[in-house]
């Protein structure tokens, strides 16, 4: 199973909506590059009008990635720990690196090692 | 009334009209996520005996649809957009309920346990977690097991090097 519930240690980490502002732009750069918003929207499941939501503020030309952290982590109340464990589904290896800091270390041996 | 926490500033049965103002004013903030406050809005009952679906799991929210229906339209829904125009001072989620806690006969008034089921039912997990730690002094609401508001964990089955 992809979704699994089993391992539920406490999450201390902090929410997506309070990830520190240069933190969140360097990750939302970092995907946007690699345009992934959509996949990951799908991912979650988000609804089909947030997801219009999300391509109608892209054509704007916002962040689709940082309108996805608004509507997944805002309204959804996700944590860190729960987007390191959609990018660690996604294989967004980098993506896991970049927000490292913000989930317990013990954690961090989840993220492969980085190609030479 | 036996269903709220020894130190919770309200209970499920307090009347949002109740509700102190900087406490509407921190509960807007959340409904402004993402337009929360439409979804919010477009899933109040109408007709709802808001005392008697206060306590947990009381509000038999399908049932109550099925029977009454709903109690605001899209046109209502935009008139909000219209009176937020008008008061740039006020957050539009603030103006909703503004509208919504003084509505309807007394019993329909809405209370803070009615607020927190249909915020549930509505996916609006941030305002959700809000009323039930900060109003009520109770655990955040059981998450569904899926779409976008399910947890993720990490799949901790592969193989690692342990050090």
């Amino acid at each position: 199973g992809t979704r699994s519930r089993s391992g539920r240690e406490r999450d201390t980490s902090i929410l997506i909506r309070n990830l520190p502002v240069p933190d969140r732009q360097r990750l939302c750069q970092h995907l946007d590059s690699l345009d992934v918003w959509l996949q990951l929207a799908q991912f979650v499941k988000l609804h089909p009008e947030d997801v219009e939501k999300i391509r109608h503020k892209m054509r704007l030309g916002f962040s689709p990635s940082d309108e996805f952290l608004t509507v997944w982590g805002g309204q959804y109340d996700h944590s860190a720990y729960n987007l390191f464990a959609l990018f660690q589904k996604m294989s967004l290896h980098h993506a896991m690196r970049l927000i490292m800091d913000h989930v317990d270390e013990k954690y961090h041996k989840y993220i492969p090692k980085s190609m030479p | 009334d036996g269903d709220g926490s020894m130190h919770a500033k309200y209970t499920r049965t307090t009347e949002l009209r109740r509700v102190e103002d900087n406490d509407i004013y921190k509960l807007s903030s959340f409904l402004n996520i993402n337009d929360s406050w439409r979804k919010l809005m477009a899933r109040i009952p109408k007709g709802l005996d808001a005392k008697a679906s206060s306590a947990p799991g009381a509000l038999n929210y399908d049932f109550v649809v099925r029977n009454s229906g709903l109690k605001y339209t899209a046109q209502h829904i935009s008139q909000i957009d219209d009176y937020a125009k008008a008061e740039p001072h006020k957050s539009i989620s603030q103006i909703m309920i503004d509208e919504w806690k003084t509505s309807g006969q007394q019993n329909e008034r809405p209370t803070v346990g009615v607020l927190l089921q249909l915020l549930v039912q509505a996916d609006l997990f941030s305002a959700a977690n809000f009323v039930a730690q900060d109003f009520l002094n109770e655990p955040k609401p059981e998450r569904p097991a899926d779409g976008p508001a399910a947890h993720l964990s990490l799949d901790l089955s592969e193989d690692m090097d342990i050090d």
